[in-house]
């Protein structure tokens, strides 16, 4: 398979406070890292995931890809163009080919525009308005299992399950290869978003489409992506193929999410709770390794050595100094 | 509280912009206020239009043989110190004051509407520069401010109206650029940017149609202020020049002849008071309908 | 056997420009003491109305078609208002979903914290004050004697929802009723705040009735569990009997949608087909045969009345008085 996406050393940074209420405070340091050193590659064709808790960074990492938000270093080369320090109008025809899923299925539709405007609108910004609007717009709904008589529907007449479908249509409006989807099943019921994510699946299978999945939402995540990154604090600690994750999570943050997920058996009720505390202040980075203040197995070492990421097993790597299981000890 | 209890029941807003069009004619004829708004703003509206129809006279002939006569069938609500007939000049007072609202409101809402987006949209400095421009000429009181520009250029018709075009914008341009400001991160403005519209595009076509509802309420609001800044400058004799008729003329030509008849007052204060009210209570009612969290700004 | 909350045959409807929306419809639940139970719904199942109701809190365009809803065995439907207020935040509290919304950003814990015991006119001033402190030890607050002069922006989301924890439990309700309490938080949080309300139910045998959509914490929390869809209750019973044998095809479908009971790995995940239906324009007989696998002739016709299955245990459906 061959790389579509290549993120390489990728830090956003946010100013906190401007220049002069900065100097007039007199904080040195007035930026924090949303996104601090993130390297991965996608690969067309499959789904990539990016799990973590609010506030880790995945919503960011994400913005940065399709250019809402700007890249501080880095580098991100979509097919070969590198995306940072693109002006907005190049960007622009880089936007044809990635598009993006907002969280909120009904607030990420424009609220005065109908259904059919929706649809069509992404045509007009990029300049393809020829040919039959009306037409294309028909055959998305239908990708989507929808029909024209949503046409003139305005977004707060739609159900969640069914604004989620147009959104989905129109990520899909200008045939793009890869689409950026930030949680696409927050706000559905359970019973919808098995619907949601099946109708991802097929379209990926009939567009030969690339995902790039952000959730907090760790039993989805398991079921539709091939590889998988955690997230903590901007960092990427863990990242591998999806299954070996769940099957053997080697970062001590990993195995505390898939933990905290409560299973619907009540006979496997969990009298332990894995992880004591919550995600530090990104302004307030912790010394060492980042995850020392809530980790359970957290030594001298981690307070001290930040540690540097390591590749345990092929493509399966890890940040972390006293990794869960090692391969060695697994063969033995 | 209630958004907590709503999963079942639809929220009010929810209600209120499902019910359609009809629907909010419905609910604005269950207000008593607001029809007697609509009323008053429909009489004033065609009196003034209709002005020459309605009255047999002009409003700058002078008759002297009958000056400051009481109300007659002939002379309505009488006649001034000149013998010209007071029901006219009021007709052609009240076309004046609405020509003078309804083109300062619109010229200044326009302003307003593209200064505030751009501020509210575009990058930090611009919103900065707009903002000190506003505040600063915020910080004029009006009255003031409309005595200098008097001062300085001569009173005239176009003077009032620039002076209260300038004096009106900011209010817009601010409230436009709040509105902006909280749309601009919500994610439908993020979902088009992603999607590769431009600044522009953005604005008109997804901003604009959020911002500009309560807007024309607040215009349709201001109105009754804009009347009586153009009726106070020419009861000052700062307005509109003689003889053309004017509300706030024929008020002062009431008060220098206050001892000889009370019909000049009358007939100059209560088209004003009129207006104010039926303005306001249409205002206040199309808002509640159209969009009821504006009561509490 | 003692029951807390009582709700009897509750019927609600809301007059809207549009029509009437049935919210509720004849649903009954008991709440008995020192039990956790959990209502688990999907959006519009009628949860939230029948908190409402359970409160004395239910909108203004609110019609109670019939039914009681009785709080140690008084109809809270029929209480005055001052009746009502003398029970709210003292005899039955609630913890909302939100933290970040739920407390009064202009005032300390401290102050939230001793009004809430103004009825409690004997205690002085420090005693309240001293009674909030150990209320904010219980839920894991690190040191509640400074931090309670703090202000809830000063405290994150965690701990935020444990300062509304404190606050509905200090009074010593009678129940206490938490409306998606883990919704906003992070998933370790989520754990952290379901492990704490399990620990105070062990201290405090505090009567607790949970709603939430995510059937892992109902799983986890509850010892009772009643679904609703669509304003009824479809069935309901002890947690045990409703996870590993549920009965109405609703709750089996809800359950096999659910990812986390997934065990393989599989790209193609379950659903319920269809939407579901307008509260409105209510499906004739079963509300749910629209979309059920297994409906057949008397589905359509007329509603189906609750089949008692085993202890405590009912559903309603056709299916099983037929077999």
């Amino acid at each position: 398979m061959t790389e579509l996406l290549t993120v390489r050393d990728l830090v956003v940074r946010f100013r906190t406070l401007g220049l002069f209420k900065a100097l007039l405070n007199r904080v040195r340091d007035p930026f924090i890292d949303a996104v601090l050193g993130v390297s991965f590659d996608l690969k067309a064709g499959e789904t990539y995931g990016l799990a973590g808790e609010s506030g880790s960074g995945k919503t960011t990492l994400g913005r940065a890809i399709i250019g809402l938000v700007n890249a501080y270093t880095g580098s991100i080369r979509f097919e070969g163009t590198e995306l940072v320090g693109l002006d907005d109008g190049a960007y622009k025809a880089v936007r044809r080919h990635v598009s993006m899923m907002f969280q909120d299925p009904v607030a990420s539709l424009s609220p005065r525009l109908t259904v059919r405007s929706l649809l069509t609108e992404p045509f007009r910004i990029h300049g393809l308005g020829d040919g039959d609007l009306n037409e294309k717009a028909r055959r998305l709904l239908e990708m989507v299992g929808l029909n024209e008589s949503f046409f003139g529907r305005f977004p707060h007449e739609l159900s969640g399950g069914q604004a989620r479908r147009v959104g989905v249509a129109r990520a899909l409006s200008l045939s793009p290869k890869l689409i950026i989807a930030d949680e696409p099943t927050a706000g559905l019921d359970v019973s919808v978003q098995g619907e949601v994510l099946n109708l991802m699946a097929r379209l990926q299978r009939e567009l030969g489409l690339t995902y790039l999945v952000i959730t907090h939402n760790l039993p989805v995540i398991r079921h539709v992506s091939d590889r998988l990154a955690i997230m903590y604090l901007g960092r990427f600690v863990e990242m591998g193929r999806t299954e070996a994750i769940f099957r053997r999570p080697l970062h001590p943050y990993t195995k505390a999410l898939i933990a905290a997920v409560p299973e619907p058996d009540p006979d496997r009720r969990r009298d332990i709770i894995k992880l004591e505390g919550e995600i530090p202040s990104l302004a307030n980075r912790p010394t060492g390794c980042e995850f020392h203040t809530r980790c359970p197995f957290a030594q001298s070492r981690c307070r001290a050595e930040a540690p540097a990421p390591r590749e345990l097993e092929q493509g399966h790597m890890v940040r972390c100094h006293f990794p869960l299981a090692t391969p060695t000890a697994d063969a033995a | 509280m209630s958004a907590q209890l709503s999963d079942a029941l639809l929220s009010a807003t929810d209600i209120r912009r499902r019910e359609g069009f009809l629907g909010q004619v419905r609910r604005f004829r269950r207000d008593p206020l607001g029809v007697l708004g609509l009323a008053l703003v429909t009489v004033i509206v065609l009196a003034a239009v209709f002005a020459d129809v309605i009255s047999p006279y002009a409003p700058a002939a002078i008759d002297v043989k009958i000056r400051l006569a009481a109300p007659s069938l002939d002379h309505l609500l009488g006649t001034d110190q000149l013998g010209r007939d007071v029901f006219t000049r009021v007709l052609y007072g009240g076309r004046i004051a609405l020509e003078v609202a309804s083109l300062c409101i619109s010229v200044s809402l326009g302003i307003g509407l593209a200064l505030g987006m751009l501020a509210g949209y575009g990058p930090r400095w611009l919103d900065n520069g707009v903002i000190l421009v506003c505040d600063a000429v915020r910080s004029f009181p009006t009255i003031m401010f409309a005595l200098a520009v008097v001062t300085l250029v001569g009173p005239s018709l176009e003077t009032i109206e620039l002076i209260i075009i300038i004096a009106t914008i900011p209010g817009y341009a601010r409230i436009v650029r709040t509105q902006t400001l909280s749309l601009k991160t919500n994610e439908f403005i993020l979902a088009e940017r992603a999607r590769g519209a431009g600044g522009i595009p953005v604005l008109a076509i997804h901003v604009m149609p959020k911002v500009i509802g309560p807007l024309l309420i607040l215009g349709s609001m201001d109105v009754p202020v804009v009347v009586t800044i153009e009726a106070g400058l020419s009861f000052l004799g700062l307005g509109v020049r003689p003889p053309t008729p004017s509300w706030g003329s024929i008020l002062n030509d009431g008060y220098a002849f206050i001892r000889n008849t009370p019909w000049l007052v009358i007939a100059g204060g209560v088209p004003l008071i009129l207006t104010t009210l039926g303005f306001t209570f249409l205002g206040e009612a199309l808002r509640d309908i159209i969009d009821p969290k504006l009561r509490k700004v | 056997m003692d029951v807390v909350l009582s709700i009897r045959d509750l019927t609600v409807d809301f007059a809207t420009p549009r029509g009437m929306v049935h919210a509720l419809r004849e649903v009954s639940l008991d709440v008995p003491r020192n039990k956790i139970v959990g209502i688990v719904g999907e959006s519009g199942c009628g949860k939230s109305t029948l908190i409402g109701a359970a409160m004395g809190l239910l909108a203004n365009n609110a019609v109670v078609r019939g039914g009681r809803a009785l709080f140690e065995d008084r109809d809270v439907l029929t209480m005055s208002d001052s009746e009502l207020r003398a029970i709210r935040g003292q005899r039955i509290s609630m913890v909302f979903q939100d933290p970040m919304t739920s407390l009064n950003p202009v005032l300390s814990i401290a102050q939230l914290m001793t009004d809430i015991q103004y009825r409690d006119r004997a205690s002085s001033p420090a005693r309240k004050l001293a009674r909030a402190v150990d209320m904010l030890r219980q839920v894991g607050i690190p040191d509640p004697e400074q931090r309670i002069d703090h202000y809830p922006f000063q405290f994150s989301g965690g701990m935020r929802q444990r300062i509304a924890i404190a606050m509905a439990l200090l009074m010593n309700p009678s129940l206490l009723i938490a409306d998606e309490p883990t919704t906003a938080l992070d998933v370790t949080l989520e754990a952290q705040i379901i492990h704490l309300l399990r620990e105070l139910h062990g201290k405090l045998q505090t009567t607790v009735l949970f709603v939430s959509h995510n059937l892992g914490l109902i799983a986890e929390l509850c010892d009772e569990v009643v679904v609703m869809y669509a304003g009824e209750v479809v069935e309901h019973g002890p947690v045990r009997a409703l996870f590993h044998d549920a009965r109405h095809p609703y709750t089996r479908a809800l359950l096999e949608c659910d990812p986390a009971r997934i065990a393989k790995s599989n790209r193609e995940l379950p659903t319920i087909p269809g939407e579901v239906p307008n509260l409105i324009q209510l499906p004739a007989g079963c509300v749910f045969h629209p979309r059920c696998s297994r409906a057949f002739e008397p589905c359509p016709v007329r509603p189906p009345q609750p089949v008692a299955v085993g202890a405590g245990h009912a559903a309603r459906c056709y299916l099983l008085s037929h077999d």
